[in-house]
């Protein structure tokens, strides 16, 4: 079976499961309290209009609904089944759906993977089973589903998302049950509400294809801890972000939280840079925090997205209005520059010590009708993308009344983004209940107003960059990287000697340092010889990685006796240090003209694959983390970008007088390398450090490459 | 009639290494080949109350599947009582015990695959050192020498002249321990240059990691470990070891670096040990007596890897492990099968065994 086929099988399977026409609760109860009964109950609270088959061996009666003994017992079909009984009675129940032709499993029963080894086993088990009767398999230690519009929520969370247009999975079930409550109160609504659970089988990926293949989800939201395969979870983002919006939390940044994430799921993460590099690279917002990502999510529920990044700010009161505009300045967006009817407009509204410029302070004494004045101004100017709406209790502010007239604004100008910040406490509860009720997102404070707005910026302007660009191919000599991979595989290591790392990137068009492996004294005096004075040596030992701390490293070697010298030198430097060091001789190598040090480096990552590393080389990288990344395969967009957003990247258009480094050839390299590492699987990690850039026209050149490569 | 070979060396050249290698070989091409030590020294973990027992003969019994007693595998054995204990037992007398179990282990045999003793000089003061129960056995001899570095050549010419004095003349060199960056130079140089001074070259065995691996089972037993996991892997060769204590971003670079390996780190390093199982790690660690947690456990599990719990701290366990040399030992199947692999894919024997 193919990848495509059998993905084609999952989409069928989950429209069915977004819509069934009858669901069966294997583990239904009569008894309050108990998951199976809260399931059923909700099914019958959200207007499930379907049949509903509650399973339970003792028969009986269900919350009202005729309880059958098994599912071979209902006589009519089944689409969905959810499955609420303990662990161990799972697998034959799931045969038994199989049998009777179940299309889709929700398992929300815990105790597999989560608890060990054996749970684990378990799980293959329930796939294995699931995909012999085609059936797909939601979980297992899931909360459930919801499809609003179908409407049916076959979870056992506290109630019902309100009906709405995002769309949101997450891998962590309690933290749906927290933001379900609170969406009710803050009145977002949902299309779909889908729980991961252990991702058995139903992945991130595919929900984010169904969802961005549903027309009742304009905005996707994903909270996830790990993606299972990162590959095909960026094709399908890819697909889907220039038309949808997807943001995504993804948790364990720090070095704690990964190790929290990586005993929490008991899979290796891959790095978090390869995390951001991949949403960045496949037009996924990744939100810092729950709050950003709700609070996005709340204001895209009531607007559309902004038509650009000029903010408009309406206050009554001037600190709070600065305090706004430096948050706007800050995040990325601009204070709008209002147009001349706009501010003859409110000059002719305002008394006159009011400021009609952005930010508009209609002052303390501002009344409802000042504020509709300037919201319905700010709203109307084509210099404005977006009206952020300031109100502070003053004595004689009509707080209700205010947000009445803003509500009204809105009604009249229902495209442009409008934003409410109530800064206050008990007196503003009612006008913000009035605002919610009219579809005005609002705030207590001004930075996550502001925040929100420059996320949906943020969303338009990677949509807008997303480009459909292929990487280059450059024509190479893949059979003799294949013949040194071979031959290193041969010789029991992991590790390549530096000469034939260089070997590696010269036959894929890198310009190298001509590298040659000597493993006598007389032998470096004649390679040193044929390169040409004067030379660098360095040990060549896969057990040495930094040469000069021990003395592996010798440079500037001018002449055949000063060659041989350093030839015993280095070998003696490495039996003092490093006595059990395999030696395979020294390198010597042509001492390259020193040029602007770069590293150009790739480590495979687990879930992503090959990450290209580009920026300031030399010894001192780890210091200077002048560096930035991209996931191969790289375009030339890609190349550049990569080039750009490094200190580097500034220094190498020549500064202080200097002249421009050879930014084409420095791309070239980096896709060059790129191509390698899709090319050679084998290649796990690789480093170019330093290359040495020269001047527009010059090139650049390889100086040192290291390889390693990875298990067969 | 038999064919002897004596294998010569200094302590710790991996004399029982290539002699193992050697009767696989002669085995495999069908022969039918005995094992012989004349002179051993005494382990006490292998002697009883009764009798005196090397360690190689024991060994080499159970390994090689010998059907003579191990007292006669190798009769003499030197205690270092005193100086003259081999004196007052007299030259004549323990010959004669070196000839009878000789022909016992000899019997039906095609090849008999005599290892010397730890020098080839050893019980020179009773006219029985290698060279002499050599000429005393009409055998031919294998002359192993370690080769980190070119100086060794002479090491390979002093043993030359020690067995030629003696009067014998067939004389095959092994290479040892020979650095990779000398291959070259073995090979067009150091080899027609013993060829011209009368020596034929057998082979060259180059530094190779597994040969002197511990398992796991010999790491178990010096860390005074517990199993948690891959009971039935305490066979597995480590062919280094990496201690896990680098930030998480780091650690997949460094355990990319090695095969075969064990991982030290702590049980609460979830990270680590999830990054270790992920780069072909042979053992995993875990130090301070702190287990892993139920989902690395159940990753081991299913990758099949061992975990190996010690009380000891790291920096413990790395000095106690960073010095073990894995023997060969009979209930290693795995290793024995490894040294007769590599080393026996080395020796060439063609022309020297006739």
């Amino acid at each position: 079976m193919t990848w495509s086929c059998l993905n084609l099988d999952r989409q069928k399977g989950i429209d069915v499961l977004f819509n069934p026409k009858s669901i069966a609760v294997i583990g239904a109860s009569s008894t309050k309290g108990k998951l199976g009964n809260d399931v059923v109950r909700n099914l019958i609270d959200s207007g499930f209009e379907g049949r509903v088959y509650p399973i339970n061996p003792k028969g009986g009666e269900i919350l009202g609904l005729k309880a059958f003994r098994s599912v071979s017992e209902v006589a009519g079909e089944i689409d969905v089944a959810v499955i609420v009984i303990p662990a161990k009675y799972v697998l034959p129940v799931i045969e038994e759906c199989g049998q009777k032709g179940v299309t889709a499993l929700v398992i929300i029963t815990a105790g597999f993977k989560e608890i060990g080894h054996e749970g684990q086993e378990a799980e293959k088990k329930i796939v294995e089973i699931a995909e012999k009767y085609d059936m797909i398999v939601q979980g297992p230690n899931c909360l459930g589903i919801v499809n609003t519009f179908a409407p049916y929520n076959a979870s056992f969370a506290a109630g019902t998302p309100e009906k709405g247009s995002v769309a949101f999975a997450s891998q962590s079930g309690a933290l749906m049950t927290g933001i379900l409550d609170w969406s009710l109160m803050e009145k977002i609504g949902f299309s779909k509400f889908v729980s991961l659970g252990n991702k058995a089988q139903l992945d991130e990926t595919d929900f984010v294809e169904s969802f961005g293949r549903d027309p009742d989800s304009n905005f996707i939201l994903l909270y996830i801890e790990s993606v299972v395969d990162g590959k095909k979870f960026m094709e399908a983002c890819r697909k889907i972000a220039p038309h949808k919006p997807i943001y995504v939390v993804k948790s364990g940044v720090s070095t704690a939280g990964a190790r929290a994430a990586s005993s929490h799921t008991g899979s290796l993460a891959g790095s978090d840079t390869a995390y951001s590099v991949a949403f960045k690279q496949c037009g996924v917002i990744r939100a810092d925090s729950m709050s950003e990502l709700f609070d996005v999510a709340n204001v895209f529920d009531d607007c559309h997205l902004p038509g650009g990044n000029r903010v408009a700010i309406v206050t009554n009161a001037g600190g709070p209005g600065i305090i706004t505009t430096d948050a706007v300045e800050m995040s990325g967006l601009a204070m709008a520059k209002f147009s001349p009817s706009t501010i003859e407009t409110m000059k002719k509204g305002l008394p006159s010590a009011a400021s009609v410029y952005n930010p508009v302070d209609a002052l303390g004494t501002a009344q409802p009708q000042d504020y509709a004045l300037c919201v319905d101004a700010t709203l109307q100017d084509e210099n404005v993308d977006a009206v952020l709406v300031l109100l502070t209790p003053q004595a004689m502010t009509k707080e209700t009344e205010t947000a009445q007239v803003i509500v009204e604004s809105k009604k009249k100008y229902p495209t442009k983004p409008l934003l409410a910040v109530f800064m206050g406490g008990n007196s503003m509860t009612y006008p913000r209940i009035v605002l919610n009720e009219g579809g005005i997102p609002v705030f207590d404070f001004p930075e996550r107003a502001v925040n929100a707005i420059a996320e949906l910026y943020r969303y338009t302007v990677v949509r807008d960059s997303l480009k459909d660009e292929t990487p280059p191919k450059f024509k190479v000599d893949k059979k003799r990287v294949k013949e040194i991979i071979k031959h290193v595989r041969n010789d029991h290591r992991r590790v390549m000697l530096g000469s034939e790392a260089h070997v590696i990137a010269e036959a894929y068009g890198i310009r190298v340092a001509r590298t040659q492996l000597a493993t006598s004294a007389e032998e470096a005096q004649a390679i040193a010889a044929e390169i040409g004075f004067p030379v660098v040596m360095k040990i060549a030992s896969p057990d040495i990685v930094h040469k000069s701390d021990i003395g592996g490293l010798m440079i500037g070697l001018k002449s055949e006796e000063e060659v041989k010298n350093a030839f015993l030198q280095i070998l003696d430097n490495v039996r003092t240090h490093v006595p059990r060091a395999v030696v395979y001789g020294v390198d010597v190598q042509e001492m390259a003209m020193k040029g602007k040090e770069l590293i150009i480096g790739c480590s495979r990552d687990i879930q992503f694959g090959p990450l290209i590393m580009f920026g300031a080389g030399g010894i001192f990288v780890n210091y200077l983390k002048d560096v930035s990344f991209r996931l191969a395969p790289m375009t030339r967009s890609d190349a550049s970008d990569l080039i750009a957003e490094t200190k580097m990247g500034t220094l190498l258009q020549g500064v202080r007088g200097e002249e421009p480094s050879d930014i084409d050839a420095i791309a070239d390299t980096i896709l060059r390398i790129s191509q390698l590492v899709c090319d050679f699987k084998e290649i796990v990690e690789l480093d170019i450090n330093p290359a040495f850039a020269y001047e527009k026209g010059n090139g650049v050149i390889a100086v040192d490459v290291k390889i390693t490569i990875g298990g067969e | 009639m038999t064919k002897n070979i004596v294998i010569s060396g200094e302590t710790m050249t991996g004399k029982t290494m290539v002699a193992l290698a050697l009767v696989g070989k002669l085995r495999k091409e069908g022969h039918k080949v005995g094992y012989f030590k004349p002179v051993g020294s005494k382990s006490f973990e292998y002697s009883s109350e009764d009798i005196d027992v090397d360690e190689d003969a024991a060994i080499m019994k159970e390994v090689l599947g010998l059907e003579v007693d191990v007292s006669c595998v190798c009769p003499i054995i030197r205690t270092k009582s005193s100086y003259d204990e081999l004196l007052r037992v007299g030259h004549d007398k323990l010959l004669k015990k070196i000839n009878e179990c000789y022909s016992k282990g000899a019997s039906g045999m095609d090849y008999m695959v005599i290892e010397s003793a730890k020098a080839p000089w050893n019980l020179l003061h009773v006219d029985l050192s290698a060279p002499q129960i050599a000429k005393e056995l009409s055998a031919s001899v294998i002359v192993l020498v370690n080769f980190p570095d070119v100086a060794a050549i002479d090491a390979v010419f002093l043993q030359r002249d020690l067995f030629t004095q003696h009067g014998i003349s067939e004389i095959g060199v092994i290479l040892n321990m020979v650095a990779p960056m000398l291959k070259k130079t073995v090979e067009k140089k150091i080899k027609p240059f013993l060829e011209e001074n009368c020596m034929k070259f057998l082979g060259v065995i180059y530094q190779r990691r597994e040969l002197f691996s511990p398992t796991v089972r010999d790491i178990l037993r010096a860390l005074e470990g517990q199993m948690i996991a891959g009971n039935d892997k305490l066979d597995l060769l480590i062919d280094r070891f990496l201690v896990g204590s680098m930030a998480p971003e780091n650690a997949l670079k460094w355990f990319r670096r090695a095969k075969d390996k064990a991982v030290i780190t702590s049980g609460d390093r979830s990270d680590i040990c999830l990054a270790a199982l992920e780069t072909d790690t042979n053992l995993l660690i875990l130090t301070g007596g702190m287990g892993p947690d139920i989902r690395t456990l159940s990753r081991a599990k299913e990758l099949g890897i061992p975990i190996m719990m010690t009380a000891h701290d790291t920096y413990t366990t790395g000095q106690l492990v960073d010095r073990l040399v894995g023997m060969v030992s009979p209930e290693n199947k795995e290793k024995i099968a490894i040294v007769q692999k590599i080393v026996g894919e080395a020796i060439d024997l063609t022309g020297f065994d006739s």
